[in-house]
Formats: C-alpha cells, structure tokens, sequence
C-alpha cells in the first residue's frame, strides 16, 4: 500500500488547526490535538483559569511559573531581542485599551479613552528567575502570547505526531520529514505553493482580527497602538516556527522597505503583500 | 573525489531552482518583496517550488 497524508483538522486557540502525518501511529493526531488544547488552557489569555491569567494577575509579585510557562517566557523574550523589540508579549494592556478585551469572535469592546503609549521594553516588564521557576510582572503590565506561543507550540508538537508530520497551528506551522516527497506543499497567502522539508512557514498580517478603521491585533510597540504598515500579510520560510513568525511579525512592523530588508539580511525565504491604499 | 562532485551538483541544482522560482515569484504582481534561499546553513530546512503540486495545507493570517 502506498503512503498516504492522515490530516485532522480541528479549532483551537481562536485559529483553525491541522495536524498532518503521513501513515501515522493510531491516535497519534488525536493525542496531538488533546496536547493543544492543554496548552491553549495554560497560555490562554481569555481563560480565566489560565496560568497565563493567574501571571497577568499577580501585580508585581514573584510567581511560581511551570516549566512550561517558564520556556514560553523564554521564548518571549528571545522574540523581543530577535526582533529588535518590535515581538514584545507585554501588549495586553495596548490591545485591550484597542478594544480585544475578549475572544474575538465575543466582538470587540470600546476603545480605552486614553491615548495609547508605548510598550516598555519585555526586560522591563517581564523578569525571570530561572533557577527559582519564577517570574514577574510589572504592575501594570500583562501579556499576551499569542503568535509566539503558536509558533512554540507547533516546534514542540511536530515531531511528536511522527517523524513525517506537520502540525499546522492557525498559520504557524512546523514540519518534520518530507510529507509524500519531496517536501510538505504549502499554500501561501498569495496563491502559490512551496514544498518544505524539515522547516517552517509563518504568516503575519492585519487583514484577519480587525475590527474597525486601523483597528487590529497587531500593535506596535512603538506606539502602543495597532500598527500603521504598508504591508498587509508576510509569510516568512524559517528552520522553526517560533523564528518564522518572530521574523514575519518584525518585517511587517517594520514595512515594506526595512522588512524586506531585514529579511533579505537573514537569508529567509518570504513572499509580502501590499495594503490596499498603500 | 565523489563527495566534490555530488557538492558541485548540489550547488547548481540550488542555482537553477533558486533562479527558476525567483521568476515565478517575480511573476506574481502583487508581492513587493520576495526571495528563496533553500538552505540555511546546518539546518536540513530546504523550501523550494511547489511546481504546479496542489498545497496540502496553507500558511495564513490567523
């Protein structure tokens, strides 16, 4: 019998999900779909029950944190300095003050009549006592995970599924093997396909999560407000997830000229497209 | 003797594909900016074109 791609599909983390395999081990795919939402119930911003909650909650105090949230912070941090500070997961308060106080397909709340202010730099706002399993929030910070803890989260659950599987997690996705040879086909955001192997594509935009004019889930840390790009969507190529949608996020912040750029320095493979009016 | 061989070949396939998808890309008209570079040094991450292959998933803004 030739080998054939099983793919599950399923909604998590606000996004739609697909974990592919070729000829998987039985239940492997199910297994990888109770991992995730395990992982949204502990990086969730929305549930309150959440250990993200509970450190978005906690003050300025020192909280224990497990070793997962532990390397989810880790991962934050490496975002913020890969990205030149533009990947800053202090943007809780910026995006509810945007009115994406909750789930989005909840609706949007008004926007916060003050003027927004840029975020302080992660290292201010977020500490980490490794040895100890701690960390702390500045009063008055919080965090939001979002695209980093997809892009962690699709590293980490890929090669769990099997040694020629792909774990697709709302646009962030990760592949180990070759998928049916000679790579994994991947639809990008402006209608072509490449084939990956062993690597990761992710995508970043504003033309999805918005509601209003300028309005949307990307904000800029310079700002504290949604960003005013003239770019619309990146797709980068990268070995990880997690780097793929740090360099996606920057390129767009930072615009069509500099992003292409920052990019073509590092070596990615990406495709942008422009916004409507620019 | 062969290991040479099969790295000169190994570069002028990543030449001729980099070249031939940079077309396709270029083709395209709406991205403004786009690149292939198969391979990153120590990682055995290649991208390369699809050639007309339908996709069995998609990257896309969430």
């Amino acid at each position: 019998m030739s080998p054939e791609i099983v793919r599950h599909p399923f909604e998590a983390m606000g996004s739609r999900c697909e974990l592919l395999a070729v000829d998987p081990a039985p239940g492997a795919l199910q297994a990888g779909e109770a991992w995730v939402r395990r992982a949204e119930a502990r990086f969730s911003r929305f549930e309150s029950h959440s250990e993200l909650s509970a450190l978005n909650r906690s003050s300025g105090a020192w909280i224990h944190v497990s070793h997962p949230m532990l390397r989810m912070l880790i991962a934050a941090h490496d975002a913020w300095t890969r990205s030149g500070g533009l990947v800053n997961a202090a943007v809780l308060p910026a995006l509810q003050a945007a009115g994406y106080t909750r789930r989005f397909a909840e609706g949007p709340t008004p926007r916060a009549a003050v003027a927004p202010r840029p975020l302080p730099p992660l290292p201010e706002a977020l500490e980490i006592d490794l040895p100890g399993h701690r960390a702390r929030l500045a009063r008055g910070c919080g965090l939001d995970l979002g695209g980093i803890a997809k892009g962690a989260l699709a590293d980490e659950l890929a090669p769990r599924l099997g040694a020629n599987a792909l774990c697709n997690l709302g646009g962030d996705l990760r592949a180990c093997g070759e998928g049916l040879g000679p790579g994994w086909l991947v639809g990008l955001p402006n209608g072509q396909t490449v084939s990956l192997t062993a690597g990761a594509l992710g995508t970043s935009g504003t033309t999805h999560r918005r509601w209003g004019d300028g309005l949307h889930h990307l904000i800029d840390p310079r700002s504290g407000a949604p960003a005013r790009s003239d770019v619309a969507v990146v797709s980068v190529a990268a070995p990880d997830a997690l780097s793929a949608e740090i360099y996606a996020k920057t390129a767009l912040l930072l615009g069509s000229e500099s992003g292409a750029r920052f990019l073509r320095e590092r070596g990615l493979f990406h495709i942008m497209l422009r916004e409507a009016s620019a | 003797m062969r290991a040479a061989a099969l790295k000169s070949l190994s570069v002028v396939a990543t030449v001729v594909l980099s070249t031939a998808f940079g077309w396709a890309v270029a083709a395209v008209p709406k991205p403004v900016a786009a690149s292939l570079h198969p391979r990153l040094a120590g990682s055995p991450f290649v991208v390369r074109p699809a050639n007309g292959q339908p996709p069995v998933t998609q990257t896309y803004v969430s």
